[in-house]
């Protein structure tokens, strides 16, 4: 299909097309009717679940971040299971105004935010208290393209900024017919800028870039996880852009699900060599 | 005014005592299976050979991995700060430096201030450290002192192709088997290592002047490799093993507030 900058009206057709193909194949196969009142509703919600997840994350540019990643991993499941249901939108809604109430209040995720990073790729879940280790020198992780883009939908703001995706809704568009939402939902997600990269990482690096300058970062934890090689793939030469982009950068090894590729103690020591050229000691 | 590092490595505690920012003395001992009693003996060995007392040591800064050991010390470093930090007090020129002790590479860019820019670090694998130099020696059955004066009467290259210390063990026994004379494999030992360590030091990129330090740059077959594999001179202090505990130990002398 190739990234979205390169989408054209052929491509779109062709992705819409296998969809119309798909509904056809599933109400041969079920012998149900498919409930085209039903899609228009997941389509509509699903936009506004992305949209306002991004919005989530665009908070987050706050210092001090009123959210930090490893609180983000247990909010960003649900959009990445369910993103098309009520239920999952109206969470980011109410998730959204308490995150706001925070900023406004200066609440912060971290005590004595004093070092900001982002870190890339799915952590290793086994050892998420690294995140806790990084607290103790008052470092936070304020999110990645991987938590901010897997599931938020994003767009170029006015002021230069990146912001939360307009969805169909706000821009009076209603949904009446089964190719119209089958339209929207197929460049809404072509669009999506977690996709982008799998075709260059020149489209990843420059995102990563826009994230450490809008989000205020001091640095970039990259994992080279051999959990997902699709995540992972060009992510040396990300590291390359970020650092030419003035970014301090450290790459750790591990693996999303197997345990056995993580070293605990030598990635904890890479941790505390980033943080002592960052010029930051722990906090008693 | 004497401040003191320690480097807690892998297999040896380094000490150096700093005085009025000169090198007093310094004292090693090997890890066996007590840590603390090799610290305490390392640094016995440091303030015998200064003539010091205890109480006259103001500042200590421990660093190496085994560096929460130290109990006594006022503050800690990390391996890539301390040995940053000893390079470039040693080579103001240096803008890499390549430490290679007996469990762990690192590669450190520095600016001209001495100030780390990027590092590297090999991952879990002794492949590209000390520990593997040691593991061929006995599998040659030479002492691995001898190691650099043997690859050095080398004439001859051979490939290793194992990237793995187990399988280069099997591979060195092949070649035994084959009749390869001790000095090739020697050689192919080191220049395996080299290999591993420059293609780690390659992805800080690589600038001049380098500086190898750690214990196995006290390995002229070694440091003959690491040359010959980056194509340019390296610079080796008279006592590389000391390197990041010369850091430690400059390091608690700013603590004190002079040198």
């Amino acid at each position: 299909m190739g990234p979205y900058d390169k989408l054209t009206e052929n491509k779109l057709n062709y992705v819409v097309g296998q969809m119309h193909d798909a509904i056809g194949w599933m109400e041969k196969v079920t012998g149900r009717r498919y409930n085209d009142e039903l899609l228009i509703e997941a389509v509509n919600d699903e936009c506004r679940s992305t949209s306002v997840w991004a919005e989530v994350c665009a908070l987050n540019r706050a210092v001090p971040a009123p959210l930090d990643e490893k609180t983000m991993y247990a909010l960003y499941v649900l959009g990445t299971l369910n993103k098309h249901s009520k239920e999952v939108a109206d969470f980011y809604e109410e998730l959204r105004d308490e995150v706001k109430d925070r900023v406004s209040r200066g609440i912060a995720a971290v005590a004595h935010e004093r070092c900001r990073v982002m870190t890339d790729t799915q952590p290793p879940w086994g050892f998420l208290k690294i995140f806790r280790y990084m607290e103790t020198y008052g470092c936070i992780s304020v999110g990645s393209l991987y938590t901010f883009a897997l599931i938020g939908a994003w767009e170029d703001k006015p002021d230069g900024t990146w912001g939360p995706r307009t969805t169909p809704k706000q821009k009076g568009i209603r949904i009446e017919t089964r190719d119209q939402a089958l339209r929207i939902a197929a460049e809404w997600n072509l669009a999506k800028p977690e996709w982008q990269h799998f075709y260059h990482p020149k489209y990843k690096t420059d995102m990563m870039i826009r994230i450490a300058k809008e989000w205020k970062l001091d640095g970039v934890m990259l994992h080279y996880n051999r959990g997902c090689e699709g995540l992972t793939l060009g992510i040396a030469e990300n590291r390359l852009g970020i650092q030419a982009a003035g970014f301090p950068v450290v790459t750790f090894e591990g693996n999303m699900g197997d345990e056995r590729e993580f070293d605990e103690a030598r990635t904890v020591a890479r941790i505390d060599t980033f943080m002592e050229g960052l010029g930051l000691a722990k906090i008693n | 005014m004497i401040s003191a590092g320690i480097d807690v490595g892998a297999k040896n505690v380094k000490v150096v005592l700093l005085r009025d920012g000169a090198v007093v003395a310094r004292g090693l001992e090997m890890i066996g299976l007590n840590t603390q009693a090799a610290i305490d003996g390392a640094f016995a060995a440091a303030l015998a050979q200064s003539g010091a007392g205890r109480g006259e040591i103001t500042k200590i800064t421990a660093t190496g991995a085994g560096r929460k050991e130290v109990q006594f010390a006022g503050g800690e470093l990390t391996e890539v700060g301390a040995s940053a930090k000893g390079v470039h007090h040693l080579f103001s020129s240096a803008r890499t430096a390549i430490d290679v002790g007996a469990e762990e590479g690192r590669a450190i860019k520095l600016d001209e201030k001495g100030k780390v820019q990027d590092f590297a670090i090999n991952e879990k694998c002794a492949a590209g450290a000390g520990a593997f130099t040691e593991a061929m020696a006995r599998a040659l059955e030479v002492g691995v002192e001898e190691m650099g004066e043997l690859s050095l009467r080398s004439r001859t290259a051979v490939p290793m192709n194992a990237q793995c210390a187990v399988f280069a063990e099997s591979e060195v026994v092949s070649l035994i088997h084959a009749k390869t004379p001790k000095e090739d494999i020697a050689r192919a030992v080191h220049d395996a290592i080299a290999d591993r360590i420059v293609s780690m030091a390659r992805r800080i990129g690589i600038e001049k002047d380098v500086v190898l330090v750690g214990g196995l740059a006290r390995n002229t077959g070694f440091v003959d490799s690491i040359k010959r594999t980056l194509a340019i001179d390296v610079l080796v202090p008279e006592y590389p093993e000391y390197a990041a505990a010369l850091g430690a130990a400059l390091h608690a002398a700013a603590q004190t507030g002079g040198q």
